[in-house]
């Protein structure tokens, strides 16, 4: 089994986090009477902090390859979270903090 | 095709690039305040680490202050126009 295949729950709840942050707000004008406002009309920290509180998986796939012959390969495979009840902190006394 | 020459002033580039380093540091502030403040908000913390927490932020706070002005540079300037995606940072 390939380890770097995962359809699994995260990816799904972060297509609900964005569904659910596209469906509560209006389209705003891009630009706002203070500046740059954005489609989401917030500042995008907030879209980040709401990012997190949902949870990321990052995965990607690289091959170095010359004359289609394959070299090198990278995998990467993140979650990028905040801590709460689903997502725990990897060690239990906080690590070296 | 446009001239390409850069027009850059020595002074004006020191101070953006400091603006852009701290702008950086400012995200990362604010990133931590908003998640610390959800997580207080879970109720998952005790006293002392709310407590904690609270001064941590407090500290972080006034030290982006002094930072600021150790570089003659405006809090409000900490921000990137990020185009479609808006700003990087509130308006204040």
């Amino acid at each position: 089994m390939d380890p770097y295949r995962d359809d699994g729950p995260l990816g799904a709840v972060l297509v609900w986090g964005c569904l659910t942050i596209m469906h509560d707000l209006e389209p705003v004008p891009w630009q706002g009477p203070e500046g740059p406002l954005g489609p989401l009309g917030v500042p995008l920290v907030d879209l980040l902090d709401r990012v997190l509180a949902t949870g990321v998986v990052l995965s990607g796939d690289l091959v170095i390859a010359i004359a289609e012959v394959p070299l090198i390969r990278l995998s990467l495979h993140a979650l990028l979270s905040s801590v709460n009840e689903r997502v725990s902190a990897p060690w239990s006394d906080g690590g070296v903090l | 095709m446009s001239d390409t020459t850069l027009d850059l002033n020595p002074d004006q580039l020191g101070r953006d690039l400091v603006t852009l380093v701290l702008t950086i540091v400012e995200l990362l502030r604010q990133l931590m305040e908003r998640q610390a403040i959800r997580r207080v908000d879970l109720g998952d913390l005790n006293e002392d680490q709310m407590e904690r927490i609270g001064r941590t932020l407090m500290m972080l706070d006034v030290r982006m202050t002094e930072l600021c002005e150790t570089h003659g540079i405006r809090r409000e300037d900490l921000n990137l126009d990020l185009g479609p995606l808006g700003s990087l940072l509130p308006h204040y």
